[in-house]
């Protein structure tokens, strides 16, 4: 391999690397109830967080969905619920809707690899959590 | 056939060479020094070719892994710094509401309490 090859290489690795770190959000739609049940392995990065807020003792991965940033976007999701996402993660402005109602409205800098978790919104059997991850 | 004898090739050979001009050696050295002494042969002034000895590249590929896995690292290292809430509107009418951060899972959590969504204010639109 001769110097200009690597050094071809390096900065395609580089530029691949920076525009794939980081620029999806996923959104999980959690239903939390007292039903019995184990616990999904699509939660297990949340789990400990989940248990330890809420009144529930079972959470269901109900509905996910994946944005690309930056976020222009409307969600649908399970249960009459919405998510509005717009701007850059650094940025990001979200709102939360049922139906057309928008219930909660927030800006939020979002690190890769950390989830905010948003809780508990009503449901026909227990509550909703939203949890979001930029990956 | 009658094979030439070498004593007779000998003599052929001398015969032939008496005809031909030899340049003495004085001569020789002498044209070849002046005509040595008309051309720069300097090596300063040839063209320089750059070569990469082995481990000079070796290194310039270490360097390069080195800082591309530190620019990822650091890049996506979650321990870099955490979410950052920066406004929150809760449009619907609720209880409580908390923001914490988790150390543990670095985790941030806004949790709302007794929210109904009946009488939200926002209409989205």
């Amino acid at each position: 391999m001769t110097i200009r090859t690597f050094a071809v290489l390096t900065v395609w690795l580089w530029v691949a690397g920076t525009s794939v770190a980081g620029d999806t959000i996923f959104v999980r739609l959690v239903a939390a109830n007292n039903a019995p049940g184990a616990p999904p392995a699509a939660l297990a990065d949340v789990m400990g967080d989940l248990t330890k807020r809420s009144q529930y003792s079972n959470f269901q991965l109900v509905d996910s969905k994946k944005v690309k940033l930056p976020a222009a976007a409307r969600v649908k999701l399970k249960g009459g619920y919405a998510l509005e996402l717009s701007g850059p993660k650094e940025k990001l402005k979200l709102g939360v809707f049922h139906g057309k109602r928008r219930i909660m409205q927030m800006t939020v800098s979002l690190k890769e690899g950390r989830p905010l978790i948003l809780g508990e919104f009503p449901a026909q059997d227990g509550k909703m959590v939203f949890v979001l991850l930029s990956k | 056939m009658n094979p030439i004898s070498w004593p007779d090739i000998e003599m052929e050979l001398a015969a032939r060479q008496a005809d031909v001009k030899v340049a003495e050696a004085d001569r020789f050295w002498d044209e070849f020094r002046f005509r040595a002494g008309e051309t720069h042969q300097d090596a300063a002034d040839a063209l320089p070719i750059l070569v990469f000895p082995a481990w000079a590249k070796a290194a310039a590929c270490l360097v390069a892994i080195i800082a591309l896995t530190l620019m990822v690292t650091i890049r996506s290292d979650p321990m870099v710094a955490g979410n950052e809430i920066q406004s929150l509107d809760i449009t619907a009418s609720h209880s409580s509401v908390f923001v914490v951060n988790d150390d543990e899972t670095m985790a941030t959590i806004v949790w709302v309490s007794d929210m109904e969504i009946n009488d939200a204010k926002g209409d989205g639109t």
